[in-house]
């Protein structure tokens, strides 16, 4: 009773915090704007007045993509760490982001201009991320060994870093520029326009993760229970590789490669939970993903006027360690 | 005992941080507007001095003969011959030694599909690779007697073992320069090591009349149009800073630059809403480093609200880079002349630029 009233808490702090950030971050930036500019940038915009269109073209896309993408990454994280029974999965540590990389790759490096385009970029980075999903569900069966399979995945990454690294070589330099300048990754990338069909992706992705809540909770006691309590096994886990691929491919597609989000997340959340309720595992890697997220944007942009990070860079530093804490308290 | 021992270790640290001061009086100095490369000559000898931007006590001395005079047998010339054979790692390199039409003196480049030249890509030369992990054994093929690198990370990996074997490497710091001609001027360089010194002097100087000339022209009318530079990489703004070489040529070419009083002389980092905040007010966007708006939009979605998108003055070089990145160290005259007639709207034969569509 405790630990549900505790967690109703921390959701509704949680939720505060997104509310607020939201708004402080389409308040505040590097330009001065009020709570004038932000009411019509938001409900009688103009294009004409460049403080509105700051607001409107700049700031509100970035916040909605920080928001979406932390929740998105994160309920991949979380799915991925159940698929896997391990807490150290996730689409960036397992190549499932590298894949979807080296799809878009070899699109837009290839020269052929539909892969440049918008659809194409999406389309790539959606199969590679299915199709490399699939491959690792595939070695899962041979590598029994939590560590192996981690180590299975970085050596995967490295893999194909080094055949992006090799079409990069040979590649027209046009083609190179554009690929660099989706590699580098940034939230900034996605224009007003372009959110209502990424916010429906992702939300299509939560909306199929709570409908397999109750095999992913079965899940998580072992596959043989899974089985016994009537499960498909095989359809679970393909599921599972869709929905994950369709987060991990949307958000790498629009923001380049963002690293530990998907992991760290999901740890924090059942470190705060400690729940196997996947209902609430969900919601709370929703609202805790969104939330760091958008606190790592909002601190980047605050700190612009001293130093400017990229966010791959932010989430790295404070998800890295975080790593590291997990990986010495499983080894103890 | 342990005073001595101090003492000693005191004088070695001392001696090791000794600076290796320029032998090169300003007076005896030809190079007029480089930083960073002083030249002397006198009937039997030139010495060349290349100074490290990032660590002025490190230089690189050359003494090689003035070979428009005698060889004077007691000096331990560094090169005692013109050089016939020479790796350039950067098209800057290439496109100095074209001016002065040696460029069959090129025997290996870092990679040939940047090269712009077509009688270096004719040529068959060697492609050496990045800078960084450059194989010796390729330069060693080329028959390069020298190798002209840029420095970019400070060293050049190789410079040991292509001692041991009797290659020259010399390190070319033209894109340090932060004045237009400074960097041109490193054409001496490459004159004093072809023996074609006479050429690159007369080549140099003609670039600085015609630079002079067209700044000295354009400083007679008015103040130019609002413009913006650079375009988004990683989430950012990046455009040359206020005391770079883009900016200082901006100005040269009467053009207002809306980040002229950012402190620096390299590229600087702003945010996207502080550079549209800026585009917005300009009239015109040059390097946005893509050759079509569609591009541009690609890579940066905002890009569709500053005001040149919308007035179509956007100017690039992207639609031959190679030309651009080989040529303009050596000729910032025609960039010169090709801002000019961008910011006065008669864009009629432009030699770097185009109007990007």
């Amino acid at each position: 009773m405790k630990i549900v009233k505790s967690g109703t808490v921390l959701f509704l702090v949680a939720i505060i915090g997104i509310v607020f950030l939201f708004f402080f971050g389409l308040i505040s930036g590097d330009i001065d704007t009020n709570f004038k500019d932000v009411y019509n940038a938001l409900f009688h915009y103009s294009n004409e007045d460049i403080n509105q269109v700051i607001i409107r073209e700049i700031r509100f896309p970035r916040i909605v993509m920080a928001i979406v993408s932390g929740a998105g990454l994160s309920v991949a994280g979380m799915l991925m760490q159940t698929l896997f029974q391990n807490p150290l999965a996730g689409p960036y540590v397992l190549g499932i982001n590298a894949g979807s990389s080296l799809l878009v790759a070899l699109g837009i490096l290839s020269g052929v201009g539909f892969f440049s385009t918008e659809i194409g970029l999406i389309g790539s980075a959606l199969l590679g991320a299915f199709v490399f999903g699939l491959f690792i569900l595939f070695t899962s069966t041979f590598i029994r060994s939590q560590i192996s399979l981690l180590l299975f995945g970085v050596m995967l990454g490295s893999f194909i870093s080094s055949i992006i690294a090799i079409l990069e070589v040979s590649s027209h330099a046009e083609s190179l520029k554009a690929f660099m300048l989706w590699s580098m990754g940034s939230l900034q990338g996605v224009s007003t326009h372009q959110i209502p069909i990424i916010v429906m992706v992702i939300l299509l992705g939560c909306v199929l993760s709570y409908l397999i809540v109750k095999p992913l909770n079965v899940l998580a006691l072992g596959e043989e229970e899974c089985r016994l309590m009537g499960y498909n096994i095989q359809t679970l886990r393909v599921s599972i590789i869709f929905v994950t691929a369709l987060f991990a491919g949307t958000i790498t597609a629009y923001c380049g490669p963002i690293a530990f989000v998907g992991l760290a997340i999901p740890n924090l959340t059942r470190m705060l939970f400690r729940t196997q309720n996947h209902f609430v595992l969900t919601t709370a890697n929703i609202i805790f993903g969104a939330l760091f997220l958008l606190t790592c944007d909002i601190v980047i942009q605050q700190i612009s006027g001293f130093i400017l990070v990229p966010i791959n860079a932010l989430t790295s530093l404070i998800g890295a360690p975080f790593v590291i804490y997990i990986l010495i308290r499983k080894v103890r | 005992m342990k005073l001595i021992y101090l003492a000693l270790v005191v004088l070695c640290v001392s001696c090791a941080n000794k600076p290796d001061k320029s032998q090169i009086s300003d007076e005896q100095n030809l190079c007029k507007y480089s930083k960073w490369l002083r030249i002397s000559e006198s009937k039997d000898l030139v010495t060349i001095e290349i100074i490290n931007p990032d660590d002025p006590n490190q230089i690189r001395r050359l003494k090689l003969p003035n070979f428009n005079g005698p060889i004077n047998t007691a000096v331990d010339y560094d090169i005692k011959e013109p050089l016939d054979r020479l790796a350039c790692l950067s098209n800057t390199h290439v496109g100095m030694l074209s001016a002065l039409n040696s460029q069959h003196k090129i025997v290996a480049v870092s990679d040939l599909k940047y090269i712009y030249d077509t009688q270096v890509k004719s040529n068959k030369v060697i492609s050496l690779g990045d800078e960084q992990a450059i194989s010796p054994e390729r330069i060693i093929k080329s028959k390069a007697q020298a190798v002209v690198y840029s420095g970019f990370s400070n060293s050049f990996p190789k410079q040991e073992i292509l001692n041991k074997i009797g290659i020259h490497s010399i390190p070319n710091y033209d894109w340090r320069e932060t004045n237009a001609l400074g960097k041109a001027e490193w054409i001496l360089l490459f004159g004093y090591l072809t023996g074609n010194a006479g050429k690159a002097k007369a080549v140099f100087n003609e670039i600085c009349s015609n630079y002079n000339t067209c700044k000295k022209r354009n400083q007679k009318s008015e103040k130019g149009p609002l413009m913006i530079s650079g375009n988004v990489t990683g989430g950012f703004w990046i455009a040359p800073s206020g005391q770079s070489y883009h900016s200082q040529l901006f100005k040269d070419a009467g053009m207002n630059y809306v980040l002229s009083s950012q402190k620096g002389t390299g590229s600087i980092q702003i945010t996207i809403e502080k550079a549209l905040a800026s585009g917005n007010r300009a009239s015109l966007w040059l390097n946005p480093g893509l050759p079509t708006k569609e591009a541009i939009l690609n890579s940066n979605v905002n890009a569709v609200h500053m005001n040149p998108m919308k007035n179509g003055k956007i100017y690039c070089y992207s639609h031959d880079s190679n030309k651009y990145w080989e040529l303009s160290a050596c000729r910032p005259d025609l960039v010169l002349l090709d801002y000019i007639k961008i910011q006065s709207g008669k864009t009629v034969d432009l030699f770097f630029y185009k109007q990007v569509e």
